[in-house]
């Protein structure tokens, strides 16, 4: 039951990216991301992590995927966008991108070949060994031995906030000096 | 585990949804010609595109946001095992909300929440 | 035979009649709000078909189903026609994890507290996404700030609840409820009772935080170009979104299904829709803010006081192992 939930959620998965890649539309790539997200959440809570897949809806699903599909709809202009955007996805120009997937997918299908032979599947054990992890074991190791982690977060969020806001603020500068009048809403 | 009660839940919910939108469709009225081909602009001509110059604060809500939310995950984890993370915990913890306090008033000062302002600029 | 039978109720029977009743309790609410706040407003309200007007609902479902079900030329229309389904399933989902009696709840997560918030951060694509297919200005306006105010809001409704995790030591929404037998959690946490009340009004954008749908500005906000069943999905989602944020006031600060005297359900209805009733004053006597103070509320106040409640909490609970 588990190991067909989980081929169906990696096949969602895997299309969906796939679609992001080739989408016109960016709102619709960045929708086909979003499933993407939920998708791999799925697979983290099939292989017993519901915290993982919490953090992944929560984190990218909710907050990155939402950034970025917010920044979309403001730098979006209609039907002009929808005209470059289709010119973006060119297939002659990804093939490098799609030779070193199929590498990739090769490599997968021969892993998973070498899994499902049989006596591997019929064997003491199946290769979904699910050991839940609670989210008090992991605050457990995160605030015990691995509390320096915080701290160089904290850092990181701290720097990743204040680089946000000087890249959004308008620098003094007199090329700029014309927009001024511009009416922003 | 995933209860078979909550994939019923999900399952009729699902179900629901589509019905109302299906049933909604097939009671749906054939008008005529119309000139409701235009977007809805308190009843004049519709000017202009959807191409609006947005204010840059909306992008600095987004931006901080994401930033607050990473914060609040590592405060999640923190909530449940505070008795067990203990005082030395509650130190890091202390200091980690203070440097995103110290990044909250300094995004304040910058005026990122002032909406509608004319903005200065960093000198 | 008997396991079976129980099986057959706790699976599917209970979703189910929680389902409709949901659904029922979304409908009515509308009409007692119009009643209501008519009342509030010396005025009648409905009060002309069935008793009291109480079939006013029926009448309402009636012509919302056969209005034309129109979906703008113009429009994204893929994008146009799910919107208003994510906002139905997010707040239905939301229910799963509430504990209505004792066995009575849908979803026994460990980590029920993280589902919710996760649900809730993915309600606001209903928004941005319906806004940016109508591809119209007023539905672009309205959703844009309507997302921006529940990104904003969002960040300390979550820290707002944590504190309760604290006292209670779980996410799981039964033993937070379990936690209240000697005293609620309101007592415990006043200020994050009072944080995660703004961070819900205002994520179920309901008045005084309804800037989205300002009408005085832009129109019908981001369901501006909405007619039919789709925009009646909205109008329930909202409905659906005040009974949710009522039901998680009551489950976590006011002791969930525990009174003495009544039968448990009774009491988490009553308490519920006592907080629906105070949604619907809300709407009748405070007047709605600026934009901007709005985020500057939120941002300077609340997020920092957030932070400082789970500080507190947290010390508080630590004070006896000095």
């Amino acid at each position: 039951m588990i190991e067909v939930l989980f081929f169906i959620a990696a096949a969602v998965a895997l299309i969906s990216a796939a679609m992001t890649v080739t989408a016109h539309n960016a709102v619709h790539g960045l929708l086909y991301l979003v499933v993407t997200m939920l998708a791999i959440s799925l697979i983290f809570f099939l292989l017993g992590s519901p915290f993982a897949a919490a953090l992944q809806v929560i984190v990218y699903a909710g907050a990155i995927m939402v950034l970025f599909i917010f920044v979309t709809m403001m730098l979006h202009q209609g039907e002009k966008s929808l005209l470059e955007e289709k010119q973006l996805f060119q297939i002659s120009g990804s093939i490098g991108a799609f030779l070193l997937s199929a590498v990739l997918l090769v490599e997968l299908v021969y892993v998973l070949a070498g899994f499902a032979s049989p006596q591997l599947i019929n064997g003491s054990e199946g290769y979904f060994t699910i050991q839940t992890i609670t989210v008090k074991e992991l605050g457990i190791q995160l605030y015990g031995p691995y509390q320096l982690l915080v701290v160089i977060a904290a850092m990181m969020l701290l720097s990743a906030l204040i680089s946000a806001i000087h890249i959004a603020r308008r620098q003094k500068n007199p090329m700029q000096a014309d927009e001024e009048g511009d009416q922003t809403l | 585990m995933i209860s078979t009660s909550f994939l019923v839940y999900l399952i009729a919910v699902l179900l629901l949804t589509m019905t109302m939108l299906l049933v909604s469709h097939l009671l749906n009225p054939k008008t005529g010609k119309r000139v409701n081909k235009l977007p809805y602009e308190s009843g004049i001509v519709p000017s202009g595109t959807t191409d609006i110059r947005w204010n840059v604060n909306y992008f600095l809500v987004a931006i901080s946001f994401v930033i607050f939310d990473l914060e609040a995950v590592f405060l999640y984890i923190w909530s449940i095992v505070v008795m067990e993370a203990g005082w030395q915990g509650f130190i890091i913890t202390s200091f980690f909300i203070f440097a995103l306090l110290i990044g909250l008033f300094y995004e304040v000062r910058q005026g990122a929440f002032d909406w509608g302002k004319k903005q200065g600029g960093i000198e | 035979m008997s396991d079976f039978l129980g099986d057959i109720t706790g699976d599917f029977i209970i979703p189910i009649v929680i389902l409709v009743a949901l659904l029922l309790a979304g409908a009515w609410s509308t009409w007692l709000e119009r009643r209501i706040l008519a009342w509030w407003q010396d005025r009648l309200g409905p009060n002309r078909v069935g008793p009291f007007g109480l079939l006013q609902v029926v009448a309402d479902m009636i012509k919302i189903f056969t209005k034309e079900d129109w979906i703008p030329p113009f429009a994204d229309k893929v994008l146009f026609v799910i919107a208003p389904m994510i906002v139905m399933i997010m707040m239905m989902l939301g229910f799963a994890i509430i504990p209505f009696a004792p066995g009575i709840q849908i979803a026994h997560f460990d980590n029920g507290l993280l589902f919710l918030l996760a649900i809730s951060s993915l309600s606001v694509y209903s928004i941005m996404l319906a806004g940016f297919s109508s591809n119209s200005k007023y539905a672009l306006l309205g959703a844009m700030r309507t997302a921006a105010q529940m990104l904003s809001y969002e960040v300390f409704m979550g820290l707002a609840i944590m504190g309760i995790v604290i006292v209670a030591d779980s996410f799981s929404l039964s033993k937070i409820v379990e936690a209240q037998a000697d005293m609620w959690f309101i007592i415990a946490q006043p200020l994050g009772f009072f944080l995660f009340l703004f961070a819900g009004i205002a994520e179920s954008h309901r008045a005084p935080f309804d800037l989205p749908e300002a009408e005085t500005e832009i129109v019908a906000g981001f369901h501006t170009e909405y007619a039919s069943m789709k925009f009646g999905m909205f109008f329930i989602g909202e409905y659906l979104g005040v009974i949710l944020i009522s039901a998680l006031i009551t489950t976590l600060y006011f002791g969930g299904w525990q009174g003495p005297w009544l039968p448990p359900l009774l009491w988490f209805i009553l308490k519920t829709s006592f907080f629906v009733l105070f949604f619907i004053l809300l709407r009748a006597a405070i007047p709605r803010p600026r934009y901007d103070q709005l985020m500057a509320f939120g941002w300077y106040i609340l997020l920092p006081l957030a932070l400082l409640n789970l500080l507190v909490t947290a010390a508080w609970q630590l004070a006896p192992t000095l």
